[in-house]
Formats: C-alpha cells, sequence, structure tokens
C-alpha cells in the first residue's frame, strides 16, 4: 500500500515537474532527429534546472516544451538544441555540430542545410597563384612522381590532423607505390616511408617524415609534377633546426606541429605545374 | 532616368576635355549631427551613454566620391566634444584630434567640418575626445565609387559595450584588476593549472613575471552589431550577392567573422580595395574596416555571419536571407594555459620577448591558435593575402626609415613606442614628399592596431608593387612588419597611434608633423594644445586596498602614472600595545619593464611596551617609537616577490619581501609578508565582488584577525 502511494506520488511529482516552472508555457516544435540517442541529446539540450524541459517524441518528430517564460524563451532553446545537431522550426544546426553526430543520428536533413556542403571546399579556391606560368605544352604527360604525390600528400594531411593511427596506414601505401618506382630517390623516400609507418608515436613519425620529404622533395624536383607543387619550410621544429614538406597549396598548413603552429612556415620553392589548371589560360 | 544619367555622363566628359578646373562635379553633402547626453539600458541597468541624433551608433553618412563634404556637428551637451574621421584623407585642421589638429567643440556649440572626397571605400567616425568612444560616439562613413553600380550592400559596425564607466575601467586596467579576468573565467589560477595539468606552467609564468595572459583586457557585457546583438535582412534570395561592409568601431575587442552559407571573399580593407580573396574567417582588428562578399546558397532560410569576440565572451549576428536560421558553429572556448605555455617559451625572465628566429610578420603565424583547439583548421585570412589591384609604388623620392618598438607593461598597464610615451617624445619631424618606412616590432604580449591619421601606408608582404594599402596594421607579439607611405599632404601635424582606446589614453603613439606647416588657425596657442594632448598620458590614478580586520587594519594608497607613484600603506592595530604603522613614499620607475623604482619616504611607528630587537644585520632597533625618513628601492623579483631595500637617516637598513594575490582559485588569493625586523604577515582574501572581498591575515605584532577587505 505504502509502496504504491510512494509510487504515485513521485509519478505524481514527475508529471507536475514542467508544471512547476514559474510563469510556464507550453509549446510543440518539430525537430529532426532518428533514434532514442537523439532523444537523449535532444532533450538534454533542451531541457535546463529551472527554466526548460523538453521532451522529444522519435515517432512523431515534435517535442514539447515547458519553459519559464520569464526565464528564457522557446527560440533559446530551440537555438541549443540546433548547437547540438539537431535542425528545428527556427535554427538549421551547424555544419560540423550536425557531423559530430553519431551515423545512427544523422537525420536527412533540409535542403537549405544541404546546399551549404555541395559549396566549393574554400580551403581549394587559392588565390594569387601564379598558375599556368608555363604554357601547358603537351597532352595527358605525366611524371612519375604523379602517382604517389597524391598518398604523400594524404600522408602529410594525417600529421596536419595529428592522427598517428592514419599516418601509419598512408604511409604504408605509399612505401609500397614508391618502392615500385625505379629511381633512386624513389627507393630512399619508399625505405623513409615504412619508417614513418613503423613508427610508434607521432613524434617519432614526424621526424622519419622529415627524412622522407627530403628524398621525395628530390625525386620531385628531377621528374616535374603535372601540378603545382610547394616545397615548404618550418623553421621552428626540432629546436630551430627547421624541416621542409610538400604541398598541394600555397597556405601554409604545418605537419610538424598540427593545430598548435598550424600556419607557421612558407613557401620555399614551386615545383612543376605543366598541366596545372589547363582551363585557366582563356 | 537611365537616358538622363548618360547624356550627364557625355556632358561630364565634355566638360572634362574642356577644362580640367571643373573635372569634378562639384557637390555639397550636408549632414547635420546632433550631439546629446543619452541614458541606455541594455542589461536591465540604466547608463550614461552619447548619442548623435538619437541613435547609438551615430547615423551612418554617405557620400560618393567627389562630394564635398560638409559636417555640421551640434554639441548639445555641457562638456567637450570632438568628432575624427577615421582613414579619411583631408586638410589637417578638418582630421579632428582636439587641441592638436582641430578645435575642440566646447559644450552648447556648433563646428563645422568641410573638406573634399578625393577616395572611395568604406571608413568611420568617432569621437577622439578622452573615452567618449565607449560610450556611444561612433558611426559609419560610406564612401561610394563615381558612376558604382548599385550592387547589394550591408554595412554590420561592430562595437562593444560595459555597464562600467570607462574612466573606471581604465583606473581598474591601471591598477592590474583581474576582476575581469574572473568575470571571463579567464582568472588562470594555481587551483585551475593543478586541475589541467598546468601547475609547472602557471609557476613558470608567474616566475617570468607574466600576469594572466589574455587575448583582450576589459570584461564586457555586450556586444553589437549596428546597435542590436543582431540584424536581420530578409529579402535576399538564393545566388545573391551581398557586399558587407565590416567596421570594428569597438575601443578594445576583435573579433572573428565567419559565415554559416559558406566562404567569405574579402574585397577591401581599410576602404581600399584589394584582389578578391576567399577565407573562411578573418579577424577584423579594432578599427579596421573590411569589405567582404557572400553568397545565399539556398532560399528558404536565413545564414549567419557571425562576429565572434576574440575572447569568445560574445557573439553578434547578422542574418541574411528568409526563413529557418542556418547557425555557424561557434568558435570554441580559448585554452588560457596552452597560450600561457606558448608566451612562457616567448619570454626571457629579464621580460623581454625573443622570437626563436621565426621572423613573424603579418599575422600568418597565429600565435593565438595554440589557444582555439579547432579541428578542421579553417583557412584564416592574414595581410600576406591581401594584394592590391593596382601597383601601390611609391614616388622616385629619398626613403627615411624609422624603427618603433612596441613596449608595454601590462602590469601597470603602460603602453609605449620604443619605451616613451606621446608626451615623452618629439614630434617626428617629416619633409614634404619624402617617403618614410616605418619598421614595427612588437615586443610586448598584446596585439596592437596601428593607425596613421590622414594617409594610406602600403603593407610591405611580398606583394611586390601590389603591396596592398591599408591605414591600420594590426600586429601581433614578436611580429616585426614595414610600412610605407609617402609624406603627399601639405602639412599639419599626424596622429599615429594604437587604437585600442585605453592604449592610445596610456600614451601609445606618436605625431608626426610637417616641416614649415603654416600656423593652424583653429589652434591659436600650439604650446597650450600640445600641452592638453600631452595631458592625456599623464594622468595619476588611483588606487587603494583596504582591510578592516579584527586584529588591525592593513591598507595601502596609491595614485601612480607612467612612471611616478605615490604609495601609503598602514598597519594600525585595535590599541596602543599592538601599535600603529604608517609608511608613506613616492618613487620613479627606471627599467622599461617597471621592475625598479627608486623612492623616498617616511615612515611612523608607535607601540607601547615593546622591547629593542637586534635585526639581520645586526643593528639594534625599537618598535616603540619611531619617525624616520627613508631612501630605498623596490624591485620586483621572478614571480612578483617585492623586495624593498631601505635606509633611514639614521642609517637603520631594511630589507623586506612581500608577494601579494598569488591566485589559489579563480576567487581566493594568498599574500605574505617578511622583513629583515623579524616581522612577518601571511594573509588570505575570497574575493566576493570587484570591489569587497572576505580577508583574514596573521601578523607577527598584531596576531590574527579576520574581516573585510575593500579593493578600488
Ligand atoms: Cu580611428
Ligand atoms: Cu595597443
Amino acid at each position: 500500500m505504502k509502496i504504491t502511494l510512494l509510487l504515485s506520488m513521485l509519478l505524481h511529482i514527475g508529471n507536475m515537474a514542467p508544471a512547476q516552472l514559474p510563469n510556464a508555457k507550453t509549446e510543440t516544435f518539430r525537430i529532426a532527429g532518428n533514434c532514442g540517442m537523439c532523444k537523449q541529446t535532444i532533450e538534454a539540450a533542451g531541457t535546463r534546472k529551472g527554466e526548460s524541459v523538453l521532451s522529444w517524441n522519435a515517432d512523431t518528430h515534435f517535442a514539447e516544451l515547458t519553459y519559464d517564460s520569464a526565464a528564457t524563451t522557446a527560440d533559446v532553446v530551440l537555438k541549443r538544441v540546433a548547437y547540438a545537431g539537431y535542425d528545428n522550426e527556427h535554427y538549421l544546426a551547424p555544419a560540423e555540430a550536425y557531423a559530430a553526430l553519431k551515423n545512427c543520428c544523422q537525420y536527412e536533413r533540409a535542403p537549405q542545410a544541404t546546399a551549404l556542403t555541395t559549396n566549393n571546399d574554400p580551403a581549394r579556391v587559392e588565390h594569387g597563384i601564379p598558375h599556368a606560368d608555363h604554357p601547358s605544352p603537351t597532352t595527358g604527360h605525366h611524371s612519375p612522381v604523379d602517382g604517389v604525390l597524391p598518398s604523400y600528400f594524404k600522408l602529410k594531411d594525417a600529421l596536419v590532423a595529428g592522427n598517428a593511427k592514419n599516418v601509419s596506414a598512408v604511409a604504408a601505401d605509399l612505401s609500397k607505390q614508391l618502392e615500385g618506382l625505379s629511381a633512386p630517390e624513389a627507393k630512399e623516400a619508399a625505405t623513409h616511408a615504412a619508417a614513418v609507418a613503423k613508427a610508434k608515436t607521432l613524434e617519432d613519425q614526424r621526424i622519419r617524415f622529415a627524412a622522407l620529404s627530403e628524398s621525395l622533395y628530390r625525386f620531385t624536383k628531377t621528374n616535374s609534377p603535372s601540378s603545382l607543387v610547394y616545397y615548404q619550410h618550418c623553421p621552428m621544429y626540432n629546436k630551430g633546426k627547421g624541416a621542409n614538406w610538400l604541398s598541394n597549396e600555397k597556405a601554409i598548413r604545418n605537419p610538424y606541429y598540427g593545430d598548435q603552429m598550424l600556419t607557421c612556415g612558407n613557401v620555399v620553392e614551386t615545383l612543376g605545374g605543366k598541366d596545372a589548371e589547363t582551363h585557366s589560360h582563356e | 532616368m537611365r537616358g538622363i544619367h548618360n547624356i550627364h555622363r557625355v556632358l561630364l566628359v565634355l566638360l572634362l576635355t574642356a577644362s580640367m578646373s571643373v573635372a569634378t562635379a562639384q557637390q555639397t553633402v550636408r549632414y547635420d549631427l546632433d550631439v546629446t547626453d543619452t541614458v541606455v539600458n541594455y542589461t536591465g541597468k540604466t547608463r550614461k551613454a552619447i548619442a548623435i541624433n538619437g541613435q547609438l551608433p551615430a547615423p551612418t553618412l554617405h557620400f560618393t566620391e567627389g562630394d564635398t563634404a560638409e559636417i555640421h556637428v551640434h554639441n548639445h551637451m555641457h562638456h567637450e566634444t570632438s568628432i575624427h574621421w577615421h582613414g579619411i584623407l583631408l586638410p589637417n585642421e578638418q582630421d579632428g584630434v582636439p587641441y592638436l589638429t582641430t578645435a575642440p567643440i566646447k559644450g552648447m556649440s556648433t563646428h563645422v567640418y568641410r573638406f573634399p572626397i578625393r577616395q572611395s571605400g568604406t571608413y568611420w567616425y568617432h569621437s577622439h575626445t578622452m573615452l567618449q568612444e565607449q560610450i556611444g560616439l561612433y558611426g559609419a562613413f560610406i564612401i561610394h565609387k563615381r558612376n558604382e553600380r548599385p550592387v547589394n550592400e550591408e554595412v554590420m559596425l561592430l562595437s562593444d559595450w560595459s555597464d562600467e564607466n570607462p574612466h573606471q575601467i581604465e583606473r581598474s586596467l591601471h591598477r592590474a584588476t583581474d576582476w575581469y579576468g574572473i568575470r571571463k573565467g579567464a582568472a588562470q589560477s594555481y587551483g585551475e593549472g593543478l586541475m589541467s595539468g598546468h601547475l609547472g606552467t602557471k609557476f613558470v609564468n608567474e616566475w617570468k613575471r607574466m600576469h594572466a595572459m589574455d587575448v583582450s583586457d576589459v570584461y564586457y557585457e555586450r556586444f553589437f552589431v549596428n546597435g542590436h546583438a543582431e540584424e536581420q535582412r530578409q529579402h535576399y534570395r538564393k545566388g545573391d550577392k551581398v557586399r558587407v561592409r565590416i567596421i570594428n568601431g569597438s575601443s578594445s575587442t576583435y573579433f572573428w567573422l565567419t559565415y554559416s552559407g559558406g566562404p567569405l571573399t574579402v574585397v577591401a580593407s581599410d576602404g581600399a580595395d584589394v584582389e578578391p580573396v576567399t577565407v573562411d574567417r578573418l579577424i577584423v582588428g579594432v578599427s579596421e574596416t573590411y569589405d567582404i562578399e557572400v553568397t545565399i546558397p539556398a532560399d528558404g532560410a536565413a545564414y549567419e555571419l557571425a562576429a565572434t569576440s576574440e575572447d569568445r565572451m560574445g557573439q553578434v549576428s547578422l542574418w541574411l536571407g528568409d526563413g529557418v536560421k542556418q547557425l555557424k558553429q561557434p568558435l570554441g572556448k580559448l585554452d588560457y594555459f596552452e597560450g600561457m605555455k606558448m608566451m612562457n617559451g616567448m619570454m626571457t625572465v629579464g621580460g623581454n620577448m625573443k622570437d626563436m628566429g621565426m621572423n613573424m610578420s603579418l599575422q600568418q603565424m597565429d600565435m593565438n591558435v595554440v589557444m582555439y583547439p579547432e579541428g578542421n583548421s579553417p583557412k584564416t585570412l592574414n595581410y600576406a593575402m591581401l594584394r592590391s589591384p593596382q601597383p601601390t609604388t611609391l614616388p622616385d623620392k629619398p626613403f627615411r626609415t624609422l624603427h618603433f618598438e612596441l613596449t608595454g607593461n601590462m602590469n601597470r598597464y603602460v603602453w609605449t613606442l620604443n619605451n616613451r610615451t606621446v608626451s615623452e617624445s618629439d614630434k617626428i619631424r617629416i619633409k614634404k614628399g619624402e617617403n618614410i618606412r616605418i619598421i614595427l616590432t612588437n615586443n610586448s604580449m598584446m596585439r596592437h592596431p596601428m593607425h596613421l591619421h590622414g594617409h594610406f601606408f602600403r603593407v610591405i608582404n611580398g606583394q611586390g608593387d601590389h603591396a596592398p594599402l591599408k591605414n591600420v596594421l594590426d600586429i601581433m607579439p614578436m611580429e616585426t612588419d614595414t610600412l610605407e607611405f609617402n609624406a603627399s599632404e601639405e602639412y599639419g601635424d599626424w596622429f599615429f597611434h594604437c587604437h585600442i582606446l585605453y592604449h592610445m589614453m596610456s600614451g601609445m603613439g606618436r605625431i608626426f608633423t610637417y616641416e614649415h606647416s603654416p600656423p593652424n588657425p583653429q589652434i591659436p596657442d600650439p604650446e597650450k594644445g600640445l600641452r592638453k594632448v600631452y595631458a592625456d598620458d599623464r594622468r595619476f590614478y588611483l588606487g587603494a586596498e583596504i582591510g578592516i580586520e579584527t586584529n588591525a587594519s592593513d591598507g595601502d594608497v596609491v595614485l601612480e602614472n607612467t612612471r611616478w607613484a605615490w604609495q601609503t600603506d598602514w598597519h594600525l592595530g585595535p590599541n596602543k600595545r599592538r601599535g600603529y604603522e604608517v609608511d608613506t613614499r613616492f618613487g620613479r620607475y627606471l627599467d622599461r619593464n617597471q621592475f625598479l623604482m627608486v623612492f623616498v619616504g617616511g615612515e611612523w611607528r608607535y607601540r607601547e611596551g615593546g622591547h629593542a630587537d637586534r635585526n639581520w644585520f645586526g643593528q639594534v632597533n625599537t618598535k616603540d617609537d619611531r619617525t624616520a625618513f627613508n631612501i630605498g628601492l623596490q624591485y620586483t623579483l621572478p614571480w612578483f616577490i617585492v623586495a624593498d631595500l631601505r635606509v633611514n637617516h639614521k642609517g637603520y637598513v631594511r630589507l623586506q619581501i612581500e608577494r601579494d594575490d598569488i591566485p589559489i582559485t579563480t576567487r581566493l588569493r594568498l599574500r605574505g609578508l617578511y622583513n629583515s625586523d623579524g616581522e612577518y604577515t601571511v594573509g588570505a582574501k575570497y574575493i566576493l565582488t570587484k570591489y569587497l572581498a572576505l580577508s583574514s591575515h596573521y601578523d607577527s605584532d598584531m596576531g590574527w584577525g579576520g574581516g573585510l577587505t575593500f579593493t578600488y
């Protein structure tokens, strides 16, 4: 008897909770989402003690929001929900917040939001490159370095991101590709790439990567690549001794420090680029 | 209409060929600006502010290149004001620096500015009188190109607001208040260091005599775009390109700009066109302007152009389009300890910045990046990317090179060039027609937006003949940048200063003066005028910390300016047996970092029933009744330990070491003192508000006690 009474009291309090808010106001909103995990995130973002209570229905995608109209507004709550990754009637989630959701939570987005992802990646819209310096003489001539550079750039990007696991995987691929080439610089580079793949720590990977970049630079220099390649320099690395790397973009993204000093460095030399942007000299 | 326009154009061309004297279609554009005291309420508190034509910010003024501007400023306030036209090329007496170039606009009077408009672009105007800019005296000044095709355009005038009186802000900064850090969650205490594994970092930081680092000094309650937290323009549709004229009219806040609808294309800076450059974000320094172009990617949504204060304490938005609002991912919180770690690496114990041979320049290496935990490394604008569409080479004239080291002292909030304030240095004489090259090196811990009046300079940035033109250059700690300009004006005095309001007022600047300038009718007594200008950075600031505790009252009052300090402190027991002590001294800071002060002073102490003691130096000392004159020196040792060595007129020597305000947690501070008479004190306080703390201390003479401490 007592237990049921207690239970019913508890339930009662549970039901009362939203109503206990002063100046309580209840509204219903559509919030996008898929599953139970979405429900947790959405409700956590929309509920704030003493201010607002949000409950979301995964089947209907409708949410009931009760809030203290003196303390907050529905707009403020819905903004929080969007920052947590969920599109709603007032706000669309930032692209980054949506991307950070678990796969099962990535609901189908509104067209206004997907319009963004089809945009050009601004990082690629390079400005001020002296493109097509050399008039493009040949058709589809490819240099032997063309085949290996993409993997190298991938490796460089993995170092920028500071992802040791990716670095190992990409370095192993690169090493295999380099081994297949006959030039002595390529063989040398293959050894260094293998060393990157074997290195245990990010620090160690970066030390090996410096050596790899040196050999690959010499290889690239003797076999001009068909797209522009920038030879870049970071004066700080290794206690001021400095180190170099190759990049397919002029903007500096330093693989030796990653986030810490991302834009430290400068372009030392520009290599190749015969085929680069053949379309661009009208 | 179009036909009529074309006929006009033909006529104009005919006239042009006929006579050069009517080269410009002279049109006078008149504005009347009514300046009034006003009250505002942004946070629930009523505060004083200044409005122009009843609004804050001031109205946007529009002109076309070739117009003559005629601006009537009616000052309806009882105190004086001034208006400076920021970035505008004009005759010197129109520049609006009171007492230097232009007569101040006295209370209840009208001043007429008149000058030809000989440029186009995005500019602004603001008061150059004391701290009026902080409380609303700023507005946009837009000059359209002649025959400009109409485009979608918006003005985004950014600003900062504090409920605190700006004079209190300024005084507090000179007192090295940590209240703003507490408000921002940026106190960077030992406790927080311990919890985040940065205890050693904090210790090294203080060892090198650096206070908690931050990207800005003041806590602002609000940030604004055109005077509002957000604004929306609903009429834009998919594919529309919008040119947004961004003006940073804040007093001391840098803003990051980001857009939720795609990348931003920068097309002009400080009014001068640049070749379009596309980036993910850019920082707009205090007083800088940028024109950017953004595109509306789809219908049915409003896209967010967000401006976030560099300290991440606030964000304002301009929504473009109609429909559900597409948010931009907010910028992450700053990791202050990472920044501190980096600062530690760059600062010597002697208080100098070292650049580790990195040749830093032009915002290319954003050392603040260490404090921004961002994974996908957005593309950020820096000055090296700016390129002028036209060659900007200077006339073939001799160059004169000037070196300025940007110097400063966070502790006493003294900001200087080559360790001299405006009033401590002579005007720099320049010859009409000569080329001036300025090499700036920032040896201070803050970034500074350096602004030159009445001239554009080229920023030497690797773009050769196409170096971009600017009139504000943001220079980050440890950077070296080179600027060049031609002394192309006719005459007058031109101010070159840091545009962070509180840095400028502390004297961070220089005055360039053209040789053989004719007398300025607006400045009838130039010497007196200059004294008024100099008075700005010679002001004294009052501060005090007064403890009222059960065992005694410990307190100190200081009155300080750039170099001089008058300090008085006391320990007053509850009765004669516990004793009374008062010590006062007047001194001058000698070295660049202001670690060393020499002083003369006096002390008086009285205690009943004491006895003579021998001090560390074997001298006998009675604490019972002493009146003495002292000379001595104070030196701030690593870890902010202040050593005070003095000798009195009887040859009695005392050495004392003291450390105040050790930040244990965000609000808990410890202090300690020990001297060669064998006296010591330890104390603690818990900060409640900016002015009030709970405190307790033990004194070797007075014993334990607890109470309140007032900080002013
Ligand atoms: Cu200005
Ligand atoms: Cu400054």
